[in-house]
């Protein structure tokens, strides 16, 4: 409680429940009877609305919009900007409906002239000091302010002073700002305290000297950044790499699903003549509700620079030569034809897309070939990758919310999925969620409990003897998320088991308090293809090349340095087939260019196992193609076709073998927890001394990941300026 | 003075005979619809006043006076026609012909790609793409005008917030491609340097009704 | 009814004039020809059957609370003991938090921040059911409103009247603690009001057990940082928790949500100073003095000019001109040189001369003449006063305390203050007067906390009753001009 209240200054607003997908208390608003409503009137139109509803949300609800500033649905009420103010019957003066409650048969008359008039002075007083530089301003067609004043401004101005000027700050390569147009809303600075959880945006001086920033000039060090670019109501805050780019309305705009982390957070993609100009946020509440991180947003300047847009071959020389799809797919043919089947390998990286994965396994299955790896490991000893329970994140994302305790093991979320770290830093807020961790000691963004990193912890907790299982056992609600970065270790197993008996006991114990259905155990994976691939029946992990060297190896997408040129035999034939000249294209063989994420219709499932699709936004470079297209090409020219030659065969196909990956945005329950922990201690595990750690401990780790943010000068940039103390450019 | 009236003698004349060359067209077909009204004067019912007049006109050849005194006249009035390429008549400062990109007094350009007449072009004919220059203001890397998508409407000119894109007074730009009406920022830029004196004149013109 | 108080009332200044046979109509037309309509309209509603009380009788030496007002006694514990502080309070205390709220309630006490909130009302919101926080009491000692000076000489003066006060105030709305916020700039008065609670926890009057009534009850003094807008409550809570000093939304309300999340009550100096007094000398006996609705007695503070300014307490309800000559020695240059008085601190409108002739000095009185009793700082100024730039001063003042959180105050102080400032010089249009009117009334009532108000009013007074002054300014500065071209 004195958490939440300290977080939030005004009032903890509990939302009805039409609204629920604005809502930013939930699970208040769960408990709540719906009984108990009240009745008040807009406009002389009767509403029922929960009590504890602001006048904002009852005149929402009646079907009128107050116009607003400072508010924002998911951060706490300000109130400052005095732009929503309405008149209440019997009210000496307009009220902030932000703020203000709503009382048994109040009267609220938002269309009135006091209201018009509060609003028209308001207006006027913002539009005083505010630059009007629309023309050169990047919000432009997209701002708050300008659209307001369509409906409350004046056509000229009564103000014949000198304008406010303020100096602009430098925050990072990711925000520009133009602190003359700010309006002192405070959005950013209590995005930046309530979501972010970094406290470095603030407001200094006083009066009409107020500015917002951070004090002294310093990187504003989030990996939610971007999002301040989102919810800033006028253009003091826009987006650096995408300066002067574009107009809102020259863009196209595609609904798409993000690849850069497991989340699979759903973005909108902002196109113009088949050129990638900007990514932005789509709500989906059970997922990254309105936020993404800036790896999401920012990293889309990679699909435009080393990519491979036309086939290339090894020519006479040893070198790779550019060639056509009529050349190189026939070679590729004859050598698949070739070759044995246990000789022939493929290794799936992190951005492919379940169609693909289907079509490859399809194609290999046909030569009678098992040897489908995926690039990240996962355990194969016990229930392995047969149970789903066994590598999803079970209890979802939204379901953190609902939690009491969280344990995490070697994983540090904030890098490695930013959304999820929200989510559990928002239960933290205002849940009173309790979290603790075991793994590297890293700043997540809220106060957690620090059990070590040593897996004796680990064993401890598993066998009850360690003082955090009181804790645990104490939890209605626990969840135990264990990073996959753990399954590198060579006790992957081991850690596994422990981290399945501790879920399973904590499990046991909640469904004794009567949460019948509430699962514990969550893996959060790293890349986004995984547990598509998982599903798919791809072997977790390389192991098997290592053991079967292959004469011939298909590495789809493979650039996370899992396959080495020193690892495959001399005479391995290697076909490439990906994005980015990255890691894996140098030592090829042929490659064979494809699809980014923006360019194809494809299926991706994130770490919860929701089904997810994205949608071409444009077309791929060159002659690059799709890639579940390039396989059923290869089968064709191989001889056996694929029996499947458009998206709708590919899909059915793929959902023979795994029916929940085309169930779309739906997440399947998967609930063999007992059966998983049996076979994990059939398969004996032991554990090893080595301290659990993670890859990503500071900020600067976080950027560059995987091809396409390695090819990104932006995020290039972001490593440098989190390195130094000062951001490098202005 | 005898020419005068002479001249004001075979005008006169001149009318009338028109008037009867009209009076022939008896067989009208459309005469039928009753509907029309006749918005001609009334044709003179040829009388035997009428008949001796034409003749006697004939006769004394009036009319080949009369456009003997019209060609006296024309020699010595002022032409109706101007010389073309070497002469000019008066453009209203609202004329709308080639398209200029300006620049400030200082040699700095106008345009800062704020690209609100690329959005309401009902032509479509403007593209631009901006880019931040060096010393971080907002300025375009391309402006392309389509010359031969363009119609002329003017408002490219009203949207610019900057005055940076007009129409100038300028109208003799053909060309005998195709590809040398695809403008380009330089061509624009170039054709606001040489045009500058008279565009700016004219918007100073105009700026009461702007 | 009304036409009766009227006439009695009013006979006293027609003396003279045959008008007995006269029905109440006829004198009503005699005076409107007199152009006195207002006026007599405005003493009449304000006309009580205690009105004789104030106008010939000073306050006696023995009701006044502030002993002590101009230091010539000792302000610590034992000088204090002499003149009456801390005697029975262990009796006051132990008659419980509802005895001393109905002494406060009985008493007619209104706020004396500035406000004028009944204060036995606003201290009784704190007696809810308990939800185990704890309560806190919160003086306001944040002194900041130019021509306010009642608090500080209480602070120095006389700290153990608020000592006091704090205990039983906190008492009455079962407050775990005293907080003292206090001005920075008051360095001499945070010493001495600390040196007093020092005294009175040595004593035995505060800490556990304070004063042996079995009661429990810490005083802190907590010195601000020198920001006027501290002194709005909320934003006082706001520093007082180590935040930026900026008001917070209401509701919720301090005593829901005050300092430290607790339930709270931010009180004046005055107010908690006189509550002991009026627990020992009765309620009635504070009543005694004023009107109905405005009782008991203030410190009133002139500054300006006058011959003589001066803080000093006289009851509530005092006519103005009686207060300045009595106690000021009267307007520099007699009555009649007087341009205008701001009566209640700079946040309140200035009234002209003509309304000051014969306004009474209390809440319900000054409301009717447009203006307020704030916290009864007169401010007198001569026919020798720029009241264009006096007001401007003002402004600037509050631009330059104006927290910048929400836009009406940000903006539009600032923008009166450039105006004003424009004014001041005569550089600007007549039709600029109605903007500045406008623009100050989209100021007031639509900010989180009251400094918007109390900017906006001061150039509201001044455009009511001064017009005539701006434009021949106005008028002055285009001659000059068109001279100079």
């Amino acid at each position: 409680m004195l958490r939440s209240a300290l977080h939030k200054v005004g009032p903890i607003v509990n939302l009805p429940g039409r609204f629920s997908r604005y809502s930013c208390v939930k699970i208040c608003q769960r408990n709540q009877s719906t009984d108990n409503r009240i009745e008040v009137f807009v406009n002389d139109q009767s509403v029922w609305v929960e009590p504890g509803t602001t006048v904002l949300q009852a005149c929402e609800i009646a079907g009128i919009q107050i116009p607003r500033f400072c508010y924002h649905d998911r951060l706490s009420v300000a109130g400052n900007c005095r732009m929503c103010l309405v008149e209440i019957e019997r009210s000496p003066k307009p009220q902030a409906s932000c703020a203000m409650p709503v009382m048994k048969g109040m009267r609220i008359k938002p269309d009135s002239d006091v209201s018009k008039k509060a609003r028209e002075g308001v207006m006027e007083f913002l539009l005083a000091n505010h630059p009007l530089d629309c023309p050169i301003c990047d919000q432009g067609g997209e701002c708050d302010l300008q659209d307001q004043s369509m409906m409350y401004g004046s056509d000229r101005s009564r103000f014949l002073e000198h304008k406010r000027a303020v100096e602009d700050k430098n925050i990072g390569p990711l925000v520009k700002t133009i602190m003359t147009r700010c309006i002192q809303c405070t959005r950013c600075v209590r995005f930046a305290d309530e979501i972010a959880g970094v406290s470095e945006l603030g407001t200094t001086g006083r009066g009409n000297d107020m500015q917002i920033g951070t004090y002294v000039e310093k990187m504003f060090k989030s990996e939610l950044s971007g999002n301040i670019i989102d919810i800033c109501p006028v253009g003091a805050l826009t987006s650096k790499p995408y300066a002067f780019t574009a107009r809102p309305w020259e863009t196209r705009k595609t609904e798409s699903i993000d690849v850069m982390d497991a989340v699979g957070s759903n973005i909108i993609v902002s196109t113009r003549a088949g050129d990638v100009l900007r990514i932005l946020p789509r709500l989906h509440e059970d997922i990254n509700e309105e936020w993404i991180s800036d790896k999401t947003r920012f990293a889309c300047d990679g699909l435009k620079r080393q990519r491979l847009t036309q086939p290339m071959m090894r020519n006479r020389e040893g070198k790779l030569a550019m060639c056509s799809w009529e050349d190189a797919l026939p070679i590729v043919a004859e050598k698949m034809v070739n070759t044995k089947a246990e000789e022939m390998s493929a290794v799936v990286g992190g951005f492919a897309d379940a169609e693909t994965l289907t079509c490859l396994k399809d194609l290999l299955n046909r030569y009678d070939s098992e040897g489908l790896c995926t690039e990240e490991l996962f355990i194969t000893d016990g229930a392995g990758t047969d149970l789903r329970s066994n590598y999803l994140l079970n209890t979802s994302i939204a379901g953190i919310e609902e939690a009491d305790l969280v344990l995490l093991v070697g994983t540090n979320p904030r890098f490695e999925a930013p959304l999820l770290n929200a989510r559990i830093r928002k239960a933290w807020v205002h849940n009173e969620l309790d979290v603790a961790a075991i793994g590297s000691k890293v700043d997540l963004t809220y106060s957690y409990q620090h059990l070590g990193d040593s897996t004796e912890t680990l064993k401890q907790i598993a066998d009850g003897s360690h003082p955090f299982c009181k804790r645990l056992s104490e939890a209605s609600r626990p969840m135990v998320i264990v990073g996959s970065e753990v399954f590198k270790r060579d006790d992957a197993t081991g850690i596994h088991a422990a981290v399945a008996t501790i879920a399973q006991n904590a499990r046991l114990r909640s469904q004794k308090g009567g949460q019948d259905d509430w699962k514990v155990l969550n893996v959060l994976h790293k890349v986004a293809s995984q547990v598509a691939a998982l599903d798919l029946g791809y072997k977790p992990g390389i192991d098997h090349i290592r053991k079967n060297p292959p004469k011939l190896l298909i590495l789809l997408g493979a650039d996370g340095g899992a396959v080495n040129k020193e690892d495959l035999p001399k005479d391995c034939f290697i076909v490439y087939i990906g994005t980015h000249g990255d890691h894996s294209a140098p030592f090829a063989d042929v490659i064979l260019p494809s699809a980014a994420y923006t360019e194809k219709t494809a299926t991706f499932v994130n770490t919860e196992g929701r089904a997810q699709q994205s949608q071409t936004a444009v077309s791929p470079p060159g002659f690059a193609r799709e890639d579940w297209k390039i396989i059923r090409a290869l089968s064709e020219i191989m001889g056996s076709p694929l029996p499947y030659d458009d998206l709708d065969g590919v899909r059915a196909r793929m959902s023979e073998f795994s029916p929940n990956l085309t169930k779309y945005d739906a997440v399947e329950d998967a609930n063999y927890f007992n059966q998983a922990v049996q076979l994990a201690r059939l398969a004996k595990p032991s554990l090893l001394n080595q301290p659990l750690q993670s890859s990503q401990l500071s900020l600067a780790d976080f950027y560059m990941t995987d091809p396409i943010t390695r090819a990104s000068t932006t995020m290039s940039k972001c490593v440098r300026a989190a390195n130094e103390d000062l951001p490098p450019d202005l | 003075m005898a020419l005068c009236n002479v001249y004001k003698l075979s005008s006169y004349l001149t009318r009338k005979s028109i008037d009867l060359v009209g009076s022939t067209r008896a067989i009208v077909t459309s005469s039928s619809c009753l509907s029309y009204k006749l918005v001609n004067p009334k044709q003179d019912v040829p009388s035997l006043r009428n008949i001796v007049d034409t003749n006697a006109n004939a006769v004394f050849g009036t009319e080949l006076l009369r456009g003997l005194g019209m060609v006296v006249a024309k020699t010595f009035s002022e032409p109706a026609t101007i010389n073309y390429p070497f002469e000019k008549g008066p453009l209203s400062p609202r004329f709308r012909g080639e398209h200029a990109l300006r620049r400030y007094p200082s040699g700095e350009e106008r345009c800062i790609a704020c690209k609100l007449c690329e959005a309401i072009c009902p032509a479509q004919a403007i593209t631009i793409e901006a880019e931040e220059r060096e010393d971080g203001s907002r300025r375009t890397t391309r402006y392309d005008i389509d010359m031969t998508k363009c119609i002329f409407c003017g408002l490219c000119q009203e949207a610019c917030p900057v005055d940076a894109i007009v129409e100038g007074p300028n109208f003799e730009y053909s060309t005998e491609t195709h590809e040398e009406l695809l403008y380009n920022k330089e061509k624009l830029l170039e054709n606001g340097d040489r045009w500058e004196t008279e565009i700016a004149a004219n918007i100073e013109a105009d700026y009461l009704y702007r | 009814m009304h036409c009766k108080i009227l006439l009695s009332y009013n006979s006293v200044n027609f003396v003279g004039k045959n008008w007995s046979g006269l029905s109440a109509q006829m004198f009503l037309v005699q005076s409107v020809q007199h152009g006195l309509t207002s006026k007599l309209a405005r003493v009449a509603s304000c006309a009580h059957n205690q009105l004789c009380h104030y106008t010939n009788l000073p306050l006696k030496d023995e009701d006044r609370i502030f002993t002590n007002l101009y230091g010539r006694h000792d302000w610590k514990l034992k000088g204090a003991v002499q003149r009456g502080d801390w005697y029975k309070t262990k009796e006051i205390i132990l008659k419980g938090s509802d005895w001393i709220l109905q002494q406060i309630k009985d008493s007619g006490l209104r706020g004396r921040g500035g406000a004028g909130f009944p204060t036995g009302m606003k201290w009784s919101f704190m007696n809810r059911p308990p939800d185990g926080r704890p309560k806190y009491l919160v003086v306001n000692a944040d002194e900041g409103e130019p021509g306010t000076c009642k608090d500080r000489e209480i602070m120095r003066h006389d700290p153990h009247k608020l000592v006091e006060g704090c205990l039983v105030a906190g008492r009455s709305m079962g407050a775990r603690a005293a907080y003292i916020y206090i001005r920075g700039e008051f360095y001499n008065e945070a010493s001495n009001l600390n040196v007093a609670i020092r005294e009175a926890y040595a004593a035995g009057l505060l800490g556990k057990d304070a004063c042996g009534s079995g009661y429990d009850f810490d005083v802190f003094v907590h010195r601000g940082a020198g920001a006027y807008i501290c002194g709005e409550e909320t934003s006082l809570i706001e520093s007082l928790e180590g935040k930026q000093g900026k008001p917070r939304l209401k509701p919720p309300f301090p005593a829901e949500v005050g300092v430290f999340g607790c339930p709270t009550t931010v009180a004046n100096v005055e107010t908690v100073a006189v509550a002991p007094t009026i627990c020992r000398r009765t309620p009635q006996w504070f009543a005694n003095f004023g009107r109905e609705r405005n009782t008991g007695t203030k410190l009133f503070n002139i500054s300006g000019h006058v011959n003589n300014p001066c803080t000093v307490e006289e009851t509530m309800s005092i006519p103005m001109k009686v207060l300045i000559e009595k106690h000021c020695g009267g307007v520099r240059g007699g009555w009649d040189n007087l341009l205008c008085v701001i009566p209640g601190g700079s946040s309140t409108p200035l009234i002209p001369k003509s309304v000051c002739d014969d306004v009474l000095m209390d809440f319900d009185a000054l409301v009717e003449a447009q203006t307020g009793l704030g916290t009864a700082a007169l401010i007198v100024m001569d026919k020798s006063t720029d009241v264009i730039r006096a007001i401007a001063r003002l402004m600037e003042f509050y631009k330059h305390e104006s927290c910048g959180q929400c836009t009406p105050c940000r903006e539009g102080v600032n923008w009166m203050n450039d105006t004003l400032a424009r004014f001041t010089r005569g550089d600007a249009d007549p039709d600029e007067i109605d903007s500045l009117w406008e623009i100050s009334k989209q100021v007031e009532g639509h900010t989180i906390c009251a400094l918007g108000d109390g900017a906006a009013w001061p150039a509201q007074g001044l455009i009511r009753h001064m017009r005539p002054v701006l434009e021949e300014r106005m008028e002055q500065y285009q001659m000059k001009k068109q001279q100079a071209l």
